[in-house]
C-alpha cells in the first residue's frame, strides 16, 4: 500500500524525464518485486509462526459473496461519480472532493473489513495530501502541487510502521516446532 | 420433608453436561475448531495460549471421545498435523452450547 502511494509522490517529479506514462510505468515492476515479496513473507515467516487455518465452505462463500459486493459497489460508485463529474463539468474542488471521498470510503470499508484501525488513518492522510498539497502550492510555492511532500509523508509513514509492525511480530512469535516447548 | 429434591429445576440439567467439552482448555479447542473446516496445531496452540504438553493431553482426550480427528504428517523433516471436528463433535458441541444456553437463560436476572 505504501508502495502503491509512493507512485503519488515520486511519479509527479518523473515526468520532465519519462513523461506521463513512463513515470507510472515505471512503478510496475516495483509493485511487481513486491507483491512477490509479500508471496515469499507469507509462506517462509508469517504461516510458520501462525499456522494454517481452513474456513468452512460456509464461511468461504460467505466472505466471497461480501467481497465481491463490495467491490461491484465501490466501482459503481467510483464510475458514476467520475461520469457524473464529467458531464457536469465539474469545478477543480468538486472533483478534488470526489476523489477525497473515494479514498476516505475505501480505507474505511478495508478497516471495518480487516478490523485494522490503523487503515482509518492512512485514508485520512491519503485524503488529505492532495488538499494539503494544493495549499501549500498556493501559499508556498511546493513544486508539483506540493504532492511528492504530502503523498511522500503518507506513505513513508505507511511504510515505517509496516516494517516496525512486522519487526515487532517476529521478535514476539518464534517458528514453533510441534511438540517442543 | 427438606431433603425431597426439586423436580424439574433447570440447573439439574447441568449434571448431564458433556463433562467433556466442559473442561476450559477443551471447550476453547472446540470453539475454535468448531468455526472452521482443519487447523494445524501451530494454529491452535496460538490461538488458545496452551503449550505443547497441555495440547496434546486435552486433544489426547477429545481424540478418544471422538470428537476429533488428528491427520499427522511431516513437513520436510518436521512435524506437522492438522485438526479436524468430526460430525460427532460437532453433534456433540450444538447439543452442550443448546442446553448451557437454555439454562444459562433460565437463570433470573
Amino acid at each position: 500500500m505504501g508502495l502503491f502511494i509512493l507512485e503519488f509522490a515520486v511519479a509527479p517529479l518523473l515526468t520532465t524525464s519519462l513523461g506521463d506514462f513512463g513515470s507510472s510505468f515505471i512503478f510496475l515492476p516495483i509493485w511487481a518485486l513486491a507483491t512477490v515479496m509479500i508471496l515469499l513473507i507469507k509462506h517462509h515467516n508469517l504461516t510458520p509462526r501462525m499456522g494454517i487455518v481452513r474456513l468452512r465452505l460456509t464461511r468461504q462463500v460467505r466472505l466471497f459473496r461480501l467481497s465481491i459486493a463490495l467491490l461491484i459497489a465501490l466501482v459503481f460508485f467510483f464510475i458514476t461519480g467520475t461520469l457524473a463529474l464529467m458531464e457536469m463539468n465539474a469545478s477543480i474542488v468538486l472533483r478534488t472532493i470526489f476523489m477525497v471521498a473515494m479514498a476516505l470510503i475505501i480505507f474505511s470499508v478495508a478497516a471495518h473489513v480487516l478490523q485494522q484501525n490503523r487503515l482509518f488513518l492512512y485514508g485520512c492522510m491519503v485524503a488529505l495530501a492532495p488538499i494539503l498539497g494544493e495549499w501549500l502550492w498556493v501559499n508556498l510555492g511546493v513544486v508539483h502541487h506540493g504532492y511528492p511532500l504530502t503523498f511522500g509523508i503518507a506513505c513513508l509513514t505507511i511504510i515505517t510502521t509496516g516494517i516496525t509492525k512486522f519487526i515487532l511480530f517476529l521478535k514476539r512469535y518464534t517458528i514453533p516446532v510441534e511438540g517442543m516447548e | 420433608m427438606t431433603d425431597e429434591p426439586m423436580v424439574d429445576h433447570p440447573l439439574q440439567q447441568l449434571t448431564d453436561i458433556d463433562q467433556v467439552i466442559h473442561a476450559p482448555a477443551r471447550l476453547m479447542i472446540l470453539s475454535y475448531r468448531y468455526v472452521v473446516e482443519s487447523a494445524d496445531y501451530v494454529f491452535v496452540m496460538r490461538t488458545t495460549g496452551l503449550t505443547w504438553g497441555n495440547l496434546a493431553t486435552h486433544l489426547n482426550k477429545l481424540e478418544e471421545e471422538g470428537y476429533v480427528e488428528v491427520q499427522k504428517m511431516h513437513k520436510g523433516k518436521k512435524p506437522h498435523s492438522i485438526l479436524r471436528m468430526t460430525e460427532k463433535g460437532r453433534s456433540a458441541f450444538r447439543s452442550y452450547k443448546k442446553m448451557l444456553k437454555q439454562v444459562l437463560d433460565d437463570l433470573p436476572e
